[in-house]
């Protein structure tokens, strides 16, 4: 079985996208995106560590966000991450792919 | 622009990793306030949040494995795209790599005997300071007499010694030495204390014994020629070195015409359009 850091909830490739999303609303520091993701998705998506920092690692390296060290609500040093204008680009065309994808897979299951 | 951006992040790797400890442990803060919040105690909440977090090494791994497997995808992409531009040329690539590996081998060939012949220094003590006087006006020898006015009145040099090769016994100043070729020279009394070489065995000659009217035939044997041509360990003399670099260079350039001549009949021109 091979190994993976998708959370199982997941559809392969959307944990960019859903981070992107979020970011695209404000700077948000790690802890910040898992909550957010958690809360609006009314506790469906529960995205953990292990899934969470490499994907902003990867982000990052991709040039789609950016990340500065900044303070927290309580004060303390947390890292915030903002989304880049090629980090607009990319979610523009992962939704547009996903969009095509759930499109696709509703009318298969919308046959009789 | 991306590539430069994951070198970058290949060279702050390790600040990178300290900051990913940071933030992973800022986020297991977060969930002990919120477990806090929620109604936990302190240690119950500390324990929550530590459970919650899970398997963060794992975390730290993979985030690490992904700036080394970025670089590596980088670097891949550029031997296979290397890889496909060869492939569309096969014939052009063969001439091509060819010529330049007979080339790269001919050049390294000939600058190694070159330099182990010639630029390699004087085994004698401060080498550097070891300098060749030569007649540029008419490329002749310096005559006996010459060499000693030269040394009685040169206040530049510490010594000069002068050495000739033995005429009339052989070739140059090779000579035969029980069916082998070595090579040998006369030079002044001083020659061995002038340049500072010490025996290995046995004596040198000195000033003492350089006189005409008590002429003493001394001959001093190089390590080399000791171990070769008088039992002790056999060793590779210098005419067997020249005559193998020699046969290397001559094995070379004939490697070199045949794709050399094909390379010349391909257009430039037509090479850079199919590519």
């Amino acid at each position: 079985m091979a190994l993976t850091n998708q959370p199982p909830d997941l559809l392969p490739g959307t944990l960019d996208m859903l981070i992107l999303r979020t970011l695209a609303r404000g700077a948000m520091h790690g802890y910040g995106i898992a909550d957010h993701l958690r809360v609006v998705s009314d506790e469906v998506l529960q995205v953990g560590e292990s899934s969470l920092y490499p994907a902003l690692q990867r982000l990052l390296l991709n040039g789609w966000v950016t990340a500065e060290w900044g303070a927290s609500d309580n004060n303390r040093r947390a890292r915030y991450y903002t989304i880049t204008a090629a980090g607009r680009k990319q979610l523009r065309a992962e939704r547009a792919e996903f969009d095509r994808l759930i499109g696709a897979i509703q009318r298969v299951m919308a046959t009789s | 622009m991306r590539l430069l951006r994951r070198l970058t992040a290949l060279w702050r790797a390790p600040r990178a990793g300290a900051d990913l400890d940071e933030e992973i442990e800022f986020h297991r803060a977060a969930r002990q306030a919120q477990f806090e919040r929620d109604g936990l105690g302190e240690d119950a909440a500390r324990a929550a949040s530590v459970r919650a977090m899970g398997n963060t090494t794992l975390a730290r791994e993979d985030a690490r494995a992904l700036w080394i497997a970025l670089a590596i995808e980088s670097v891949w992409q550029d031997v296979a795209y290397g890889g496909r531009a060869l492939a569309r040329q096969p014939g052009f690539v063969l001439v091509a790599v060819a010529t330049l590996a007979s080339a790269i081998g001919l050049n390294t060939s000939l600058f190694t005997a070159f330099n182990a012949f010639m630029w390699q220094r004087w085994a004698v003590p401060h080498a550097d300071r070891v300098v060749t006087i030569v007649n540029t006006r008419t490329q002749a020898d310096f005559a006996l007499e010459e060499y000693r006015y030269f040394a009685g009145h040169a206040r530049s040099f510490s010594g000069i010694v002068a050495a000739r090769c033995i005429s009339g016994l052989g070739d140059g100043c090779v000579l035969k030495l029980n069916d082998a070729d070595i090579t040998a020279a006369f030079v002044t009394g001083n020659y061995f204390q002038v340049l500072g070489v010490a025996m290995q065995r046995g004596r040198a000659f000195g000033p003492a014994e350089d006189r005409r009217d008590d002429p003493r035939a001394v001959a001093v044997l190089s390590a080399e020629a000791w171990h070769s041509r008088f039992g002790d360990e056999p060793s590779v003399d210098p005419v067997t070195y020249l005559a193998a670099a020699i046969i290397f260079a001559g094995a070379c350039a004939a490697a070199t015409f045949v794709p050399a001549r094909r390379a010349a009949r391909v257009d430039p021109a037509v090479a850079l359009r199919c590519d």
